[in-house]
């Protein structure tokens, strides 16, 4: 077990094989709870009108948000970029910690590869509706054959490489993910009582038999798509990074940001992470599983990368002082005393004081403590993109066009209304598909004779 | 006559990866084992060799280079030049990206495809499920045999070996 983050045993309970499935596809075979119901409701009604509200930009114009010149890029690039941070940690889990043989992440890497999914999925309908155009944006994004010239893409640009960064790591994501659902999805056909349930997840198992001859070729798969996803995840957050680092507005145009950008949406991740397996494992049932051990776990990885983000703020601060450029020393000092402190110190507070609590054990493994924590840090790293996106270009090179920036209403319906989506589509995984990768975990779980002996 | 499937059972991987070793020794034509998640060490065991699946990856991988670069020099320089503040059109780092995105593309998707449409060969949802069980805790091991009269010494070859519930049934493995 050496080089184990978690070296405890990975199970507790003393569970056998069967109850591995037994407690993973109950959720999935009772009748919804009210709680489900509820949460379910409540979240597909905030989705519902965030769409709505979106309608309503494309139909009567951009003028329902806050962007106005000079700041050109407001909530729907910081949620963007929020969003897109969010999802690495699944990524993270999923092929990083495979490459390391880290065998904890088998409890967890099934629900943070979905919360990869959907979070990406939330951060994509952000730019398109950011154009304004939507319907315009297939030949603006992609280089398709049309009529004007042809007049392509410009390859040359970063918002050119986001768009194949995002779409990439989105299709590669959800190939991964599937992949680790084959022989899942053919353990709950086999335990099917009625034939809806045994043809649906028949059909989505791809007739999956467990053939050891077929495990050969899946583990290599596996690991192939693990070592892709790995430079995949780190290529998409410092791809997000050259939109700001390859134009030439101070407090953007600096080379820590791929480093700093990926950091920070390692950290967040893992804190939405927490966040949704806290509740996960508690409403589930799936403590014996999802046990304190990989919170504690995953709350390391937060004070760590914490650390690192806290580090480049200071970095930042430095370099700005060092530089000698004028215009890069007063962004800076505007960010932390200009008129957007308020900002500045909810994301200082958030994402650099915040997670030193994780420095004492006892409170590694306090989950109301952690729960807190982890909403914090993702409150603090939305905020890390307001105060980038927004400090830079409301003063800009200027002085007569600066302007205070302010989100407006419809900025925080679409907003809360992301997170609709989100969870939306968090809880109906949670009914339809198996949260924990059974196959997987039965894997690193100590051998048992059977109940045949 | 028609191909038969003798079935035995265990419940560890350990007796898993023994008995097919001992079935191996025997130069049985076809057989397999059926297990609810990977068992490691029954590769050698059952004298696997090593995927040639890799080699497809990097094929595709290599694919997606070529034509990310292709598409963007083509575009570029060839098919409508433009000049967009004065950038080379033959900006080799900036191709740099779109080169990675589409090889990892590329490379990512045909793995998944080619592992289940070629090596696996699946969607096939008609070949014979054995037993409910196996994608939950017990362990098939399964033997093919081409005619009724074989299948009674099979079977007396899995009872030595310590399976459990041994049974056939038609059709090939």
């Amino acid at each position: 077990m050496k080089g184990q983050l978690v070296t405890q045993p990975l199970v507790e309970g003393n569970k056998s094989y069967a109850d591995v499935n037994n407690d993973v596809c109950r959720p999935l075979e009772s009748f919804p709870t009210k709680l489900w119901l509820v949460a379910f409701g409540a979240s597909a009604t905030i989705m519902t009108i965030g769409f709505g509200l979106i309608g309503l930009l494309i139909f009567m114009g951009t003028g329902y948000s806050g962007i106005r010149s000079p700041v050109g890029w407001g909530m729907m690039i910081i949620t963007f970029v929020f969003w897109i941070g969010i999802g690495h940690a699944g990524t993270l889990i999923s092929a990083i910690l495979f490459l390391f043989k880290q065998k904890w992440r088998t409890a967890i890497n099934r629900s943070a590869e979905a919360m990869t999914i959907f979070a990406v999925m939330c951060a994509g309908i952000f730019p398109l509706i950011h154009t304004g155009r939507p319907w315009y944006s297939a030949y603006w994004l992609f280089p398709l054959p049309n009529t004007m010239g042809p007049l392509w893409v410009n390859f040359r640009s970063p918002l050119l490489w986001d768009v194949f960064a995002v779409s990439t790591y989105f299709t590669i994501s959800l190939f991964f993910w599937y992949t680790g659902l084959v022989p899942d999805f053919a353990s709950v056909r086999d335990r099917a009582k009625n034939w809806i349930r045994k043809k649906v997840y028949g059909f989505l198992s791809l007739g999956w038999r467990g053939s050891s001859r077929g495990w050969h070729h899946y583990e290599i798969a596996y690991m192939i798509l693990a070592g892709l996803s790995t430079p995949l995840v780190l290529s998409v957050h410092t791809i997000v990074s050259f939109d700001f680092a390859v134009s030439i507005i101070p407090g953007w145009h600096t080379t820590i940001f791929p480093p700093y950008f990926v950091a920070g949406a390692i950290f967040s991740g893992f804190a939405m992470v927490v966040t949704l397996l806290v509740i996960a494992r508690k409403v589930f049932n799936l403590e014996e599983y999802i046990t304190v051990n990989h919170l504690e776990a995953m709350n390391k990885i937060i004070l760590a990368t914490g650390m690192i983000v806290g580090l480049a703020y200071a970095t930042e601060f430095f370099i700005a002082w060092y530089s000698g450029v004028p215009y890069e020393r007063y962004i800076f000092l505007q960010r932390a005393m200009g008129p957007y402190a308020w900002a500045y110190w909810i994301m200082i507070g958030c994402n650099v004081i915040s997670p030193q609590f994780f420095w004492f054990k006892s409170l590694r493994r306090n989950i109301p403590l952690m729960f807190v924590l982890s909403l914090f840090v993702n409150v603090g790293m939305w905020f890390e993109r307001f105060v980038i996106v927004v400090t830079s270009l409301a003063t800009d090179y200027l002085p007569s066009s600066w302007n205070y920036f302010k989100l407006t209403w419809w900025d925080y319906s679409v907003l809360i209304g992301s997170f609709g989506m989100f969870f939306t589509l968090f809880l109906l995984f949670c009914r339809f598909v198996p949260t924990i990768a059974m196959a997987e975990v039965k894997s690193v779980m100590p051998t048992k004779g059977g109940h045949h002996g | 006559m028609a191909k038969q499937c003798v079935v035995g059972y265990y419940f560890s991987p350990e007796e898993i990866i023994e008995a097919t070793a001992k079935t191996r020794e025997r130069n049985f034509a076809n057989f397999d084992a059926f297990t609810p998640f990977p068992v490691h060490g029954i590769d050698q065991a059952m004298g696997i060799k090593r995927s040639t699946l890799p080699y497809v990856s990097f094929g595709a991988g290599m694919m997606g280079f070529g034509a990310a670069f292709g598409l963007q020099v083509w575009t570029h320089m060839f098919n409508w030049p433009l000049n967009i503040a004065g950038k080379p059109l033959f900006a080799l780092p900036a191709y740099v990206p779109i080169l990675f995105e589409l090889t990892v593309l590329l490379a990512g998707v045909t793995t998944v495809l080619a592992m289940f449409g070629y090596y696996l060969k699946l969607p096939n949802w008609n070949k014979p499920i054995f037993h409910p069980d196996i994608t939950n805790d017990r362990f098939a091991l399964a033997i093919e045999v081409n005619s009724e009269a074989e299948v009674e010494p099979v079977k007396r070859f899995l009872k030595e070996i310590h399976a459990q519930d041994i049974h056939h049934v038609g059709g090939e493995l």
